[in-house]
């Protein structure tokens, strides 16, 4: 949590440092950059998630953890990296899932199915807005829409089998035939 | 009858509209953003460097506001269908309202400059036309 605090705490200084007027001798901050910036200084990380911002800004790459705290997906700990091409807000983040897991709405290469990355994405929204949707996957996995066949099957059909399978998976074990990276 | 005027005292009175002064761009912040680049109505889009004439505030028939590059930009994608990004109703520009009389023609030039090949071949650029139209 301290840690949290002092990234938060960070981030706004660097913002601040930023600001509208880049240091001299800087190259030109991207639109992308800039609002990022943004993004970042007005973040409010919920205790599950973490960022990591040393990566972020020389090339617009954000690392995402996320360790639910309840769900089918509670303890695990999942990695995602977004990101930012110089269109970001007009265009979103592109979000990978770092290693393979047992999801509905996750494929086995890590890409996501999350509605606002995609047909519902707005340049209103924000890292924010994106951190929320990413742990309400985790929250409620979605059987309707699915990239992972097999996992949104069983949901459909048996949430206490879905449940064994997820666990089963999250141990790095195997699941009708497939074996998934150990996260917890 | 003759008049002589003595003294003349001009009295002038003036108003302006403030973009974001009704609750329906409360939402935006505390501070009145352009939702998009989050850079203040007074300030100018990212790709501009000076405010005001430049870098043009548009009120929509919603009654969200962006600067005018930004919702351009917006509107431009085939994400965008043409939705305001704050409400997702059909952006349009808002009748009647001052600031956005001096941006017609600026916007139809805006539209007429030629733009990237990618976006050009773009299905939405018939629609961005339609719905910067003031009706
Ligand atoms: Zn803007
Ligand atoms: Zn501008
Ligand atoms: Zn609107």
């Amino acid at each position: 949590m301290l840690k949290l605090r002092q990234l938060q705490k960070q981030k706004q200084e660097q913002a601040r440092q930023n600001g509208t007027i880049p240091a001299p001798g800087n190259a030109p901050v991207s639109a992308c950059q800039l609002r990022l910036r943004k993004d970042l200084a007005s973040l409010d990380i919920p205790p599950c998630v973490s960022i990591d911002v040393s990566e972020c800004e020389s090339n617009s790459r954000l690392y995402i953890n996320i360790t639910p705290d309840e769900g089918y997906y509670k303890c695990g700990h999942f990695k995602f990296c977004a990101t930012f091409k110089d269109t970001y807000p007009i265009e979103p983040p592109k979000v990978t899932l770092l290693s393979k897991i047992f999801h509905p709405n996750i494929d086995l290469q890590g890409n996501v199915c999350l509605n606002i990355l995609r047909e519902d994405w707005s340049p209103v929204l924000d890292v924010q807005s994106i951190l929320i949707g990413l742990l309400m996957l985790f929250l409620e996995p979605n059987a309707t829409d699915p990239l992972n066949k097999v996992a949104a099957d069983v949901l459909a059909a048996n949430p206490h089998q879905f449940r064994r399978d997820v666990a089963t998976s999250l141990r790095g074990g195997q699941v009708n035939g497939q074996w998934y990276d150990r996260v917890i | 009858m003759q008049l002589e005027f003595k003294k003349v005292y001009p009295v002038f009175s003036w108003s302006w509209d403030i973009p974001g002064d009704d609750d329906a761009d409360r939402e935006i912040g505390d501070e009145d953003l352009c939702g998009i680049c989050r850079v203040s109505y007074n300030g100018t889009c990212p790709g501009c460097k000076y405010p005001g004439d430049n870098c043009p505030l548009v009120i929509g028939e919603c009654n969200h506001n962006f600067h005018v590059h930004c919702i351009q930009q917006w509107l431009a994608t085939p994400t965008a269908k043409g939705l305001c990004p704050m409400c997702r109703q059909q952006f349009s520009l808002k009748r009647g309202v001052a600031i956005n009389e001096g941006q017609v023609e600026k916007l139809a030039n805006l539209l007429l400059q030629p733009r990237p090949a990618a976006l050009a071949a773009d299905d939405q650029d018939m629609m961005m036309d339609q719905e910067f139209a003031v009706r």
